[in-house]
Formats: structure tokens, C-alpha cells, sequence
């Protein structure tokens, strides 16, 4: 104890501190001790817990970014765009990294927005988010705008939109994208894979504001969409729904459709539905305006069907196109058939001029029902269209083995079967390709595909002439005639079926047919649906639109006019005849 | 002995000067790289919207609406269309 009292000793020099040398290596170990746990921490940081403490510090400011791919374009035949995706910004914040904004900047914020100040200060209010948008979708000008007010936090994002410049004319067809940039309706649907490419994606360290600081690693680069391009002419299908919109309203109707086809392709030049809608606001659209009907909609072809029907008896040999045929109301069991106005001869030109119910069920009492059935399912009746459309309808051809004789009967003046818009005018491609049924093609074709021959080309060819006398004066479908072209058509005006009961005072008007007649080269179909203002046959309601869009798509796809004009009949001053 | 060392100590100062230099020239080339596809995408995006806009005035609702209203024109009555076919004498 004296060693640590050396103030009652002054005058004595201070001895050597001494220590024991077991108290030296005690201390020694006891400190080395501490050394080789401090170090073994270290090492078991180091080497055992590297891999996480790696991704923890990463995790903190590393990021990974994906690169949006560009959707790809689609246009039309001739290369106009008919959806572009252009990039536009989104204004985003991270709540959770940011210190009050200063109110002057919010309130500023909140006027190039076009927001209220209290709406930006509740979406920042949650300091634990990381992530809040503030605008999604705005243009690029005003998205540098907001940057340039500099507010700490407040990052902008490219997103890219999809742009309709057509607007409400090519809806139908294109369809639309929804809010994730997926295609949701038609092309866009149909060809999701080929237009919507692959995301790229780079890692970048970014600071706690947002900014990048450097990249991680090799950028991977976005592949963007393929352009789609689609069979469709811009200017026949403004044509077509001009023509379209200017008959349903006209006539007071429901709805309608046309459906425009290239007669030695089959490529689908156009196709307008009325009521539409503008894909690029699609605020208040109902069901109704989206519905593609000349697709999805199957109907009862009525008179239209006639000049299918007739050529199977003709093509079996069981009638020529010389024969005539007794035309008198007759009975089929209970059934009486009969025509709008009775005759009483009638050859095969004489029943599609007439429209004669009597001489098309005759001709089809005379071929057997499997062999009916077999050639309506070649003609693709029953059947998928194949046209890649999303939701197209098959229509209904009933059991061959099912068919009464009055069924038959019938179905050759189109009741008992439906059919969409696009497979009548398919049928219709026997006509203008000697007896082959080409597939319907949505996108353009470089080479014709295939068809399928389902009439002989002499019959397909009698047919063919057939529906050019009936244009000609004296026919049932002069309403149709185009000025400087012959044309060959069928009109038609079927009553619908509500519930169980045809209604007297319910029709669709339809009109088929291509032009010109001796070397067709469009075949257009059109269907109104209702007509209600006074007129409401085939012959008076949907042939002027056949007409206005034949004629306008002849002259613009530069075919030669093969009549003189003064031997041409002008469509106003001739008489409607009856047709059923 | 020397002679040869001398040489191979020369030939490494030039690989050494040239992978130096040629890794710059490398880095040179991608920045340029990068900043060309930056101005592609630009130009890309640029195009775009110029379709977009060329689209949008070349509808042909627009183009008829302007016709009818500023320049008066309409649609040929059938009565006063003169078909002339090539070849007719």
C-alpha cells in the first residue's frame, strides 16, 4: 500500500513501477484475448457473412431499371401508322426519402399538374411509401417543367402510351391497349407476342434522391415490337364507315357493318361497324359501340344466301342454268312457300332476279341433305372464320341428319342457319375466283394463299353472270349499279327472329356483291341492322352503301371503269323492286 | 544476352503503350457508341411522334371537312362524271 501513498514521502526517489510477472502475462493474455475476438469477428464478417452483408449494402443502393421496349407499329397496307406508342413521362416521389417540400414549389407543382396542392400533399403524406405516383402520363415539355422546379425527391419516369391517329374508324379492327400497355381487343389482342418485344433491363447505383451514379454491369438493351401490317386500304376504310354511319343514320337503324374484301386474295381491305368508338378515349364506351359485329355477330342471311344455295343443284347436275322451274305457292307439309310476288315460270336467272323462295327450295328438294351440309361446311358456315380475330363467331349449320325436308327448304333462301358478315362475303370469293373459296386474311399477304376449290369454275363462272343480270335492269339489285363499273350482287332483306316468332316489322337489310362484274376485284357486304325510318329492304336500304363504297374503292385502288358511261343506269332513277 | 533482353524489354514498352492506348481509343469509341444510340432512340421517338402528327392532320375526316368548308369543293354528281376509257377512239 505504501507504493500508492508517495505523497508522505517526498524526499525518497520514486522506486520502479515492478509488477509480479505472472500480473504481465495475465494483462498480456486478457488483451490478446480481446485482439483474437475482435479479429475472428472481423473474419467471420469477412468470409462467412460476406455474401449478405454484400446484398444488404446493395440492396441499399443498388436498382435495377427496366428499358420499356417500344410497342411495335401497325399500319396499313400502304405503310400509314394506325397505332403508334410514343414516350410519355410520369411524375413519380419516394415519400419516404424526402423532407417537406417547401409550399411556393407544391403549390407550383400542384398548377403545372393541374392538380390541388392538398391532392400532392396526401399522396406525400406516408413517409414510409418509396414509391407514389403523382402523374402518370403526361407529355414530355411539361414533365422537364416539373423537373425544372427542382424539388428534392420528385423523379420523372419514361412510360410509353399508345397513340390511335384514326381514331373511332379503325377501332374495331386495331382494337386497343390496356393500362399495363397489353393488347385487349382486336390486332392488338390477336398479335400481342409480335408487337409488344422484350424489356431490357440495367442495374445502376443510384443515390437516395433518385439520380443514377453508375451502371452495374453490362445495359441489357430493350428489342422492341415488330410492326404489324395489316391487309386493310386507310382510304376504303374511311370510305366504308363514312358510308356506314351516313346509312345507319339515315335509315334510323340499330347498327351495321361492311365488310370489304380484295376478290382474288381475300385480304380484308376493310371492315366497319356502326356504333364505334375512339380508342384513344375510351370514357363512356359501352359494350355496345365495341361489339365487332361483323364478326362476332351471326345473323340469318335471308336472300343473299339464294346464289349459293341455287349452285349446288347446278353443280350436281341435277338442274342447268336453262331449266325452269314451276314457280306456284306450293306446300311443304303444313309450310306454305311463297314468293313476295307469285310467278309462274321462272328459269335460274329468272329466281335470284325475282328472288323467288319457291324456285331456290325446289332446286334444293332436288340434292340430297349430306351433300348440303357438306357444302355449306366448305363454304366455312359452321365453321371458325380462321381470320385470327379475337371472339370470331363459327354461326350455326345444324346436324345434316337432323334436316327436315321443310329445313332444307329454308336454308336455301337463308333461315335456319346464321352466318356473320365476314363469312358471307368469304362465300361470296366462289363467285370471283371460278369456284374457289379463298381464306379471309386480316394482314397483308405477299402471295395469294391457297384456297379451296368448292364449285367447278364452269358453274362458279354461270353463277357469276347470273348475279350480273341480276344488276341489270330488270333485277333486284339495281340499287347497287356504280357509275363506269357493272357490278354482280344479291340483296336481301331478312325479318329477325324474336324469340320464337319472325316479326313483320323487324328486318335486316343486306346486299352482297363485287365489282366489276367480269373481273371482280372488291367484294362488299353490307348489313343494316333495323332500318326504321319507312324503307327497309336489302334492295333500297344497304345498297346505296354497297354502291358509294364499291365505286369509291374502285377508283381508289385505279381500276380501269369496264362500262361506258351511257350505257349505265343511274342508281337514283330506277325503281326498288320488292325483294324478300 | 543483353541484346536479346534490350529487344524483349522494347517489345513489352510497345505492347504496354499500345494496350494503354488502344484500351482508350476502346472506351472513345463506346462513349461515342453510347451517345449515337442515345440520339437514335431520340430520332426514333422523334419520328414517331412526327407520324403521330402527320396521322392526326392527314385524317381523312379532316381533310374532307376542310375541303367542303374552306375550299367549297364537294363530290362530283354521277350526271357530271365523264368516264374515259384508255384505248376508246
Amino acid at each position: 500500500m505504501r507504493v500508492y501513498q508517495p505523497a508522505q514521502r517526498p524526499s525518497r526517489p520514486q522506486p520502479a513501477l515492478r509488477m509480479s510477472t505472472g500480473r504481465v502475462r495475465f494483462m498480456l493474455a486478457v488483451m490478446g484475448g480481446l485482439f483474437a475476438v475482435l479479429i475472428g469477428r472481423a473474419i467471420y464478417l469477412q468470409v462467412a457473412q460476406q455474401d449478405f452483408l454484400v446484398n444488404q449494402g446493395e440492396a441499399r443502393f443498388r436498382r435495377s431499371m427496366v428499358l420499356e421496349a417500344n410497342r411495335g407499329l401497325i399500319t396499313d397496307r400502304n405503310g400509314e401508322p394506325l397505332a403508334i406508342s410514343t414516350p410519355v413521362q410520369t411524375i413519380w416521389a419516394s415519400p419516404a426519402d424526402m423532407e417537406p417540400v417547401n409550399p411556393a414549389k407544391l403549390r407550383e407543382l400542384a398548377r403545372l399538374l393541374d392538380m390541388s396542392p392538398e391532392e400532392i400533399d396526401s399522396k406525400l403524406s406516408d413517409n414510409k411509401r418509396e414509391f407514389v405516383y403523382i402523374k402518370r402520363q403526361i407529355s414530355p415539355e411539361l414533365a422537364d417543367q416539373v423537373m425544372a422546379l427542382g424539388i428534392p425527391g420528385i423523379a420523372k419516369q419514361q412510360e410509353y402510351r399508345r397513340f390511335y391517329p384514326a381514331a373511332d374508324i379503325f377501332a374495331h379492327i386495331i382494337g386497343f391497349t390496356g393500362v399495363d400497355g397489353k393488347g385487349q381487343e382486336g390486332v392488338e389482342l390477336a398479335r400481342e407476342k409480335m408487337l409488344s418485344g422484350t424489356n431490357g433491363r440495367r442495374v445502376v447505383v443510384k443515390d437516395r434522391r433518385g439520380h443514377i451514379i453508375e451502371d452495374v454491369g453490362p445495359v441489357e438493351p430493350p428489342r422492341d415490337g415488330q410492326t404489324v401490317v395489316l391487309a386493310v386500304d386507310q382510304r376504303i376504310q374511311y370510305l366504308a364507315s363514312r358510308e356506314l354511319k351516313a346509312a345507319v343514320e339515315a335509315n334510323a337503324a340499330k347498327d351495321g357493318s361492311v365488310v370489304v374484301l380484295d376478290a382474288r386474295t381475300g385480304e380484308l381491305l376493310a371492315l366497319a361497324n356502326y356504333p364505334t368508338y375512339n380508342p384513344n378515349n375510351r370514357e363512356g364506351v359501352t359494350p355496345e359501340m365495341m361489339r365487332n359485329r361483323a364478326v362476332i355477330d351471326t345473323f340469318e342471311p335471308g336472300s343473299t344466301m339464294k346464289p349459293l344455295s341455287i349452285s349446288l343443284p347446278l353443280e350436281e347436275g341435277k338442274a342447268t342454268v336453262n331449266t325452269v322451274l314451276d314457280t306456284h305457292p306450293y306446300f311443304i307439309g303444313p309450310a306454305r312457300i311463297h314468293d313476295v310476288s307469285d310467278s309462274d315460270h321462272l328459269d335460274i336467272e329468272g329466281i335470284i332476279k325475282k328472288s323467288s323462295n319457291v324456285g331456290a327450295s325446289k332446286l334444293a328438294l332436288m340434292v340430297p341433305p349430306h351433300d348440303y351440309w357438306t357444302y355449306y361446311d366448305a363454304l366455312g358456315f359452321g365453321r371458325l372464320p380462321d381470320t385470327g380475330f379475337p371472339g370470331e363467331a363459327p354461326g350455326r349449320l345444324r346436324d345434316w341428319k337432323s334436316w327436315r325436308p321443310i329445313e332444307q327448304a329454308t336454308m336455301s333462301f337463308g333461315y335456319g342457319l346464321s352466318v356473320s358478315l365476314l363469312q358471307m362475303a368469304r362465300a361470296y370469293t366462289i363467285f370471283t375466283n371460278h369456284g374457289e373459296l379463298l381464306p379471309v386474311s386480316l394482314y397483308k399477304t405477299s402471295s395469294p394463299m391457297p384456297g379451296k376449290q368448292v364449285l367447278s369454275p364452269k358453274i362458279a363462272d354461270q353463277m357469276r353472270s347470273v348475279l350480273i343480270a341480276n344488276s341489270e335492269p330488270g333485277g333486284g339489285a339495281v340499287g347497287g349499279r356504280i357509275i363506269g363499273y357493272s357490278i354482280g350482287a344479291k340483296s336481301g332483306t331478312a325479318r329477325k327472329l324474336i324469340g320464337n316468332t319472325y316479326v313483320a316489322d323487324k328486318h335486316r337489310a343486306l346486299f352482297m356483291g363485287f365489282a366489276p362484274g367480269n373481273a371482280p376485284k372488291v367484294i362488299v357486304a353490307v348489313m343494316i341492322d333495323e332500318p326504321s325510318a319507312g324503307k327497309y329492304y336489302g334492295g333500297a336500304v344497304a345498297a346505296p352503301v354497297f354502291a358509294n363504297v364499291a365505286g369509291g374503292a374502285l377508283r381508289i385502288l385505279n381500276v380501269q371503269p369496264d362500262q361506258p358511261f351511257n350505257n349505265t343506269l343511274l342508281p337514283a332513277t330506277t325503281p326498288i323492286p320488292a325483294d324478300f | 544476352m543483353n541484346r536479346a533482353n534490350a529487344i524483349l524489354l522494347a517489345i513489352v514498352v510497345v505492347c504496354s503503350w499500345s494496350v494503354v492506348t488502344s484500351q482508350h481509343i476502346s472506351r472513345m469509341l463506346y462513349s461515342d457508341l453510347q451517345k449515337e444510340q442515345k440520339s437514335q432512340h431520340q430520332l426514333d421517338v422523334e419520328y414517331g411522334q412526327l407520324m403521330l402528327e402527320q396521322g392526326t392532320w392527314g385524317a381523312h375526316a379532316l381533310i374532307e371537312k376542310s375541303a367542303e368548308t374552306r375550299l367549297g369543293m364537294h363530290m362530283p354528281d354521277p350526271r357530271q362524271v365523264q368516264v374515259i376509257t384508255a384505248g376508246a377512239t
